[in-house]
């Protein structure tokens, strides 16, 4: 059951006991107060929301009453990043991760840090020169946060689950997306695996560094470019699920169809925010159901 | 004249931020030679790229900065 109906049904089952109240006592001076219950997050519940921003990132995870956010698309979605939090009843972060400094990555970030209080930011140390960035700094001081760098092997707690920095696995590339720190989320006995915008190279050393990759959920790296996910990658994670966060129509060819053929051949179940919307996925530490049924990849993407 | 910053290259563009911080495409064919993430650029009214190396170098210095207090 997706969250919606679960507030649905909550508010009805409040509505219905208000209502019998009202009956019983023969006062109408009863207020529901049904709206305060469904405030708290399942504390035995893992959430994660691949939030639909158009061509960029944002990953809302609540587990149990924490919750954490990963990147906030581009500079224009900030407002759908923080709209989508207060909907959510987020009060605060626990952690935001902002996976390199790209704009499509970071630009919505300032919005956030203004918006909520945020106890731990993690972002690799390294600059960009544009202003949407420079935005990102002036807000962490306004706030007086610092950044904690990622750090391969770091484990953080989150409520019930728990995540670990898997890249990474250098200090200096020649692109920037080989920067992005990449989690691997526990809930019990699953798992999701998000990297950002890395690419083959960084996978190619989590894979020489022996992390254990595999993982329930995919997020496929960089909206799914040829860049990223190569086949001994995917093989080592061995997802049920992968998720593409990636706009419309997007001008730089993204998914690429050899990722997409690549998921196809394994079997793998396809979600994508550009034809579905945001995608949630809901674990109870032992199964994962998602909000919408899996996109069919057509011959006509995989000829693309 | 257009001031651009190189934010990323995506297949055949560079993504640039404009001064009000919204992003374009350009292709990197219309680029000067050897651009990376991060250059500043100027637009001239032909619509002819140049680098502005200057612009950068005064970018990374103050952005370095920032950071370096931030960064633990």
């Amino acid at each position: 059951m997706n969250k919606k109906s679960k507030q649905i049904l909550a508010r009805l089952g409040g509505l219905i006991l208000v209502a019998a109240l009202a009956l019983f006592i023969n006062c109408n001076n009863t207020q529901p107060d049904s709206e305060t219950t469904t405030n708290t997050h399942p504390v035995d519940v893992v959430e994660v929301h691949f939030i639909d921003v158009g061509q960029g990132d944002s990953i809302l995870i609540e587990a149990g009453e924490n919750s954490m956010l990963i990147d906030a698309g581009e500079n224009n979605k900030g407002s759908v990043v923080v709209d989508y939090l207060k909907q959510s009843n987020i009060q605060k972060l626990d952690y935001v991760i902002g996976t390199h400094p790209h704009s499509d990555h970071i630009g919505g970030l300032d919005n956030v840090l203004n918006e909520f209080p945020v106890q731990t930011v993690i972002m690799p140390s390294v600059a960009n020169t544009t202003k949407t960035f420079e935005d990102v700094l002036d807000v962490l001081k306004k706030k007086n946060l610092t950044v904690t760098k990622p750090v391969v092997g770091d484990k953080y707690t989150l409520g019930p689950a728990s995540f670990t920095v898997i890249a990474p696995n250098s200090s200096t590339y020649e692109e920037m997306n080989d920067y992005s720190v990449g989690i691997k989320l526990t809930y019990k006995s699953t798992s999701f695996l998000l990297t950002g915008d890395a690419s083959s190279l960084s996978e190619e050393e989590m894979l020489k560094n022996g992390i254990d990759l595999s993982a329930d959920v995919l997020k496929l790296a960089h909206h799914g470019s040829s860049y990223s996910s190569s086949e001994s990658f995917l093989d080592a994670v061995k997802p049920t699920f992968a998720v593409v966060s990636v706009g419309a129509d997007n001008e730089y060819g993204h998914p690429h169809s050899k990722t997409l053929l690549a998921i196809k051949d394994r079997g793998i179940k396809l979600y994508r925010t550009d034809k579905q919307g945001t995608v949630v996925f809901t674990s109870d530490g032992k199964t994962i159901s998602v909000n919408t049924d899996n996109y069919e990849i057509t011959d006509n993407e995989l000829n693309n | 004249m257009k001031k651009l910053i190189i934010d990323r290259f995506e297949g055949k563009y560079a993504v640039c931020e404009l001064e009000d911080k919204s992003i374009i495409n350009v292709p990197k064919y219309k680029l000067p030679l050897n651009c990376k993430e991060g250059d500043c650029l100027i637009r001239d009214a032909e619509g002819m790229y140049q680098k502005d190396s200057e612009t950068t170098k005064i970018q990374e210095k103050r952005i370095l900065e920032k950071m370096g207090r931030l960064f633990s």
